[in-house]
């Protein structure tokens, strides 16, 4: 783990930055350039990929460890690990036996084969008599090079290929980069011919030596036939005719060539003419982004677009302030005009009495008034209480007629709410409609704030009886009022108190859940008038009361004597939305006559 | 580990609580339901104490506020939360402290909401007022004729005039009103719908990092 | 002074803190907002805890099986309050994802019972237009074309072939228009039952303190005289 310097949470290794913070992590590792792993900081080679992760010239020969020597990438080898076997070292061996100094030459000399096959009565040459006499005297080199095929999978015993059988000789390979590129053993054209020597070729397997150690085998006709010249010698060596097929390939005298480069590392150190170790390989470069392919035309024009939007000079917007200053004397003047007169037409009715307005009206209030009406005495009642100070001024005007008319019909109230606040204001409305305080244990159990919304009403539904009342403290078991009440399912009806159209909502749509058949009625805000009237339409609320207008209308029902506060009420409000309407209506002659501003 | 507590488990749970709770709501056969009940009152307990987690965060907020230019406001706001916890926690608690949360309630809490409420008045007056200063196009108008009709058949105004605005504000509550309100009911329930669902397969996941 | 005057008199000026807004945004309704929010979350708070322990301290005090249903939530809620510290707010995400898996189904299961299926059922129930005859009838059917056009007034997807799009815009592109109009009648109504509700209140508080300086003054007339 990778802790942040910045804030100190722990992060996970190889990242690049604090989860957290977003603050740059310092680099603890080495990063793979070709699969982008992270890998300790003494590695080589990756551990993912086994790619290089520095370069070689930078790593000085003794650092190496070369714990696990993997091929280089692209270049097809054998993947079994290699080791050298004891039949190569043994041929190794017997092949430095031979003079070191005695150059090979190159293999397109020796590839000189006779026009014409030769007569199988030739004798054997004299090249190879002399081979013979010079190779036990060669003394061993003081190192041990590298076997020259060490790594290449050898045929079991007995199974030699034909092009194995007839090399017969492979010179020593030399260790320094600048020797000579060693010979490719002889291609023997001579198939078949075994060697009259005693001396088993490096590149023989063992066991062969006894067959080839044995009497002579036929010698083909082309081979006994003696060449009309002596060839020139090389080392001791004749070189053969070169076929016909294989002139064109000769490579031309008189033409430099190229000295391939000697591979100096790994297991093909000495071989010439291998794939070069470029760039990519010895030093791993950084993976290039793959670039995508031609963006389409509508890409290529919005990019045009944004650079012709980024290099066009920048235009600085007239001064704030300049443009700011009239906007603010309209804004303020209009502002102040607006105040002044809805204040005037809230205080107007205060000083003088205007009959201007006749009693009000509301179809909904009447309907619910009736339902109530019909209510059995005793009847458990669960009111959700959801709202609080900001909407008492209105609610308590619509929600205290329905109370009190619960009241009289000797419901017993069970008060619940999701605001926090809403406990509070059901206890000083209570506390006003209550005509005998004594009452209030046996009439009314208020059972507290519900956390959590929605969650929190279906849990109340589920369990009212498990719940604890908010004045005193109590269980609401150990209530009297609460005896046969423990969920809405013993309850006679649900009445919603709501200002806020989710509350409503919510109450609603979980009643529908947990108890469909239950009555449902709501005392509502002005504000939420509309969104109950569809729940209205569908049956899903058998009865509503809506705003002062709704509340005054069901005070006149009742009865009650609070009948003069409404009015006083409903004539400020009356003035203020006369004044409003004419406010809307002016402003908008104002901007169709005088046009839009932008 | 990291990627478990992050991602893995958290998902696990709200897919798995999630399924359980709807799982008892289409089935309600005892075992399940009574699971469905317990998980939705531990949701009710940690939703209360996320309640006190966003306490705890506007205080840690405003504590920072304080040392800057203007800072006196949230000093003045971190003050009166803590005034109003300690006397509310006091009158819930000990019964014959009870007056002093009454006496908060009633003469520090009401009067602040209830006016703030009442401004929307002010601000709703003004943008009726302002109504065609930006846009004017057929949508515009006939928001404005509905704002009227509502706002005169509200009043009770005297005959015939008055009952001609009241039975018309009626037809317009219970008829075009009612129509686009349901729209937007049934469109709501549709997309708390499908958010649910996204949250129950996981493809939303607001809980984790 | 008793504590009922003091509060007439603090309720009084917080008012007229917050009506000063009609002068403009100033440093005194700042004053009153920082107030406001001090005194509900402050009030909010003590009465989430005090429910909390209601809750949960009887649970935890009776036998075994009902402590532990009570100490889990207590425990998830005590990770929750972790989310407040950057270092180990992924211990939050447990609570967190209890919240808003059991809030996401009991939403759903509400919103499918309670409100689209209801409501679905009422846009196209004959017998409730017939109720009242063919006015009855008549506003039945624009109450269902409103309905349908107000949801298709959100449709913004088109089909791609020319020719099925000319049919989509000819029939569900004019219907929602048609519906967009009846959203906007349903928004006005909103406004100005909106703007009915806050009058309530607003005149509610204006008469609170034309009340309270008439009662502060008839207190002074009478300590004067």
């Amino acid at each position: 783990m990778i802790y942040c310097p910045k804030c100190g949470t722990a992060n996970r290794q190889g990242s690049k930055f604090c989860n957290e913070c977003g603050a740059p992590l310092p680099a603890t590792g080495l990063r793979c350039p070709m699969c982008g792993a992270m890998n300790p900081a003494g590695n080589l080679y990756c551990d993912r990929c086994s790619a290089r992760l520095i370069p070689a010239e930078r790593v000085p020969p003794e650092e190496e460890k070369p714990e696990r020597p993997s091929p280089p990438k692209g270049i097809s080898l054998p993947s079994v690990p290699l080791g050298e076997e004891e039949w190569l070292s043994e041929l190794r061996a017997e092949a430095l036996d031979l003079a070191p100094e005695e150059e090979a030459p190159g293999w397109p000399g020796e590839l000189e084969a006779p026009g014409e096959p030769p007569t199988p009565e030739a004798a054997i040459p004299e090249w190879l008599a002399e081979l013979e006499e010079t190779v036990p005297e060669a003394p061993p080199p003081a190192e041990k090079p590298t076997p020259p095929l060490a790594g290449i999978p050898v045929p079991p015993s007995g199974e030699i290929p034909e092009w194995l059988r007839d090399v017969e000789f492979a010179p020593p390979i030399q260790e320094e980069p600048s020797a000579q590129p060693p010979p490719v053993a002889e291609v023997d054209v001579h198939a078949g011919m075994p060697s009259a020597s005693t001396t088993v070729p490096p590149i023989l397997i063992e066991g062969e030596e006894e067959i080839l150690s044995t009497a002579p085998a036929e010698i083909p006709d082309w081979l006994k036939e003696a060449p009309a010249e002596a060839p020139p010698e090389y080392g001791g060596l004749v070189p053969a005719e070169i076929p016909e097929w294989l002139r064109p390939l000769q490579p031309r005298e008189g033409v430099a060539v190229e000295e391939e480069p000697t591979e100096t590392e790994g297991f093909l150190s000495g071989l010439r003419g291998l794939l070069p170790i470029g760039k990519g390989l010895d030093m791993p470069a950084t993976a290039q982004p793959l670039l995508p392919r031609a963006p389409r035309p509508a890409a290529v024009a919005r990019a045009e677009l944004l650079q012709g939007l980024l290099s066009r000079p920048l235009i600085t917007p007239p001064t704030a302030e300049i443009r700011e200053a009239p906007r603010q004397s309209g804004w303020v003047l209009t502002r102040f005009l607006v105040g002044v007169i809805l204040l005037a037409a809230i205080l107007l009715p205060m000083l003088v009495r205007l009959p201007l307005f006749g009693p009000p009206t509301a179809p909904t209030a009447e309907a619910l008034f009736a339902t109530v009406n019909h209510l059995p005495g005793n009847t458990p009642v669960l009111i959700a209480w959801e709202y609080g100070p900001a909407e008492s001024d209105e609610m308590d005007r619509v929600a205290g007629p329905l109370i009190e008319h619960l009241l009289r019909r000797e419901a017993r109230l069970i008060v619940v709410s999701t605001r926090m606040e809403g406990p509070a204001a059901a206890e000083a409305l209570l506390a006003s409609r209550l005509v005998d305080p004594s009452e209030r244990s046996r009439r009314i159990a208020n059972l507290g704030y519900l956390p959590g919304q929605a969650a929190g009403v279906r849990e109340a539904l589920g369990n009212l009886g498990g719940r604890t009342e908010a004045m005193t403290g109590l269980p609401a078991s150990q209530l009297d009022i609460m005896a046969d009440v423990h969920s809405i399912a013993d309850v006679g009806m649900v009445v919603i108190l709501a200002a806020q159209p989710d509350d409503l909502k919510t109450w609603l749509e979980q009643i529908s859940v947990a108890n469909p058949n239950v009555p449902v009625v709501a005392g509502v805000s002005a504000r939420i008038e509309l969104i109950s009237t569809p729940y209205l339409a569908a049956g899903q609320l058998r009865g509503m009361v809506a705003g002062l207008t709704g509340g005054a209308v069901y005070e006149r029902q009742l009865d009650t004597g609070w009948g003069r506060e409404y009015e006083y009420y409903l004539t400020s409000i009356g003035m203020a939305q006369l004044a409003i309407a004419a406010l809307t209506v002016i402003g908008a002659l104002i901007f169709l006559v005088g046009g839009r501003k932008r | 580990m990291d990627r478990l507590v992050k991602r893995i488990l958290p998902t696990s749970i709200a897919v798995g609580t999630g399924l359980l709770v709807l799982l008892g709501y289409l089935l309600p056969v005892p075992p399940l339901a009574s699971v469905r009940d317990e998980l939705i009152r531990w949701a009710v307990i940690i939703a209360a104490f996320a309640f006190i987690l966003g306490f705890f965060n506007l205080l840690r907020v405003h504590s920072g506020r304080a040392r800057k230019p203007g800072g006196i406001y949230s000093v003045i706001l971190i003050l009166t939360a803590m005034t109003s916890l300690v006397l509310t926690l006091a009158a819930l608690l000990i019964p014959s402290l009870r007056f002093l949360g009454d006496w908060w309630f009633r003469y520090v809490l009401s009067p602040l909401q209830a006016t703030v409420a009442g401004l929307i008045a002010f601000v709703l007056a003004v943008a009726a007022f302002r109504l065609l200063r930006h846009r004017r196009e057929a949508g515009v108008l006939v928001f404005l004729v509905a704002a009227l009709v509502v706002l005169l058949g509200t009043l009770p105004l005297p005959a015939p005039a008055g009952n001609w605005l009241a039975n018309l504000r009626t037809w317009w509550m219970n008829v075009p009103a009612m129509a686009g309100m349901r729209g937007l009911l049934i469109g709501v329930g549709l997309g708390v719908l499908l958010v649910g669902l996204r949250v129950l397969t996981g493809s939303d996941r607001p809980y984790s990092d | 002074m008793t504590a009922d005057l003091i509060g007439l008199i603090a309720g009084t000026l917080l008012t007229l803190l917050v009506l000063s807004y009609i002068l403009g945004d100033n440093p005194l309704y700042r004053l009153a907002l920082h107030l406001l929010v001090g005194a509900t979350v402050g009030y909010g708070v003590a009465v989430t805890t005090v429910t909390v322990l209601q809750t949960v301290l009887p649970a935890l005090q009776s036998d075994s099986p009902d402590r532990v249903r009570a100490l889990i939530p207590l425990v998830l809620g005590i990770l929750l309050l972790f989310k407040g510290f950057p270092r180990w707010s992924a211990w939050g995400n447990f609570s967190t994802a209890l919240l808003v898996g059991v809030g996401a189904a009991v939403a759903m299961g509400g919103a499918l019972v309670g409100t689209i299926i209801p409501q679905t059922a009422a846009v196209g129930s004959l017998n409730v237009w017939l109720r009242e005859g063919s006015a009855g009838l008549i506003n039945g059917l624009i109450v269902m074309i409103g309905t349908i056009g107000a949801l298709l007034a959100f449709a913004f997807a088109v089909p791609r072939q020319p020719a099925l799009r000319r049919l989509w815009n000819g029939s569900v592109g004019v219907l929602g228009q048609i519906g967009r109009l009846f959203l906007l009648a349903a928004l006005g109504a909103a406004f100005g039952t909106a703007l009915t509700a806050s009058l309530t209140v607003l005149v509610g508080r204006v008469y609170a303190v034309v009340t309270g300086i008439q009662q502060l003054l008839t207190l002074i007339g009478m300590s004067s005289g």
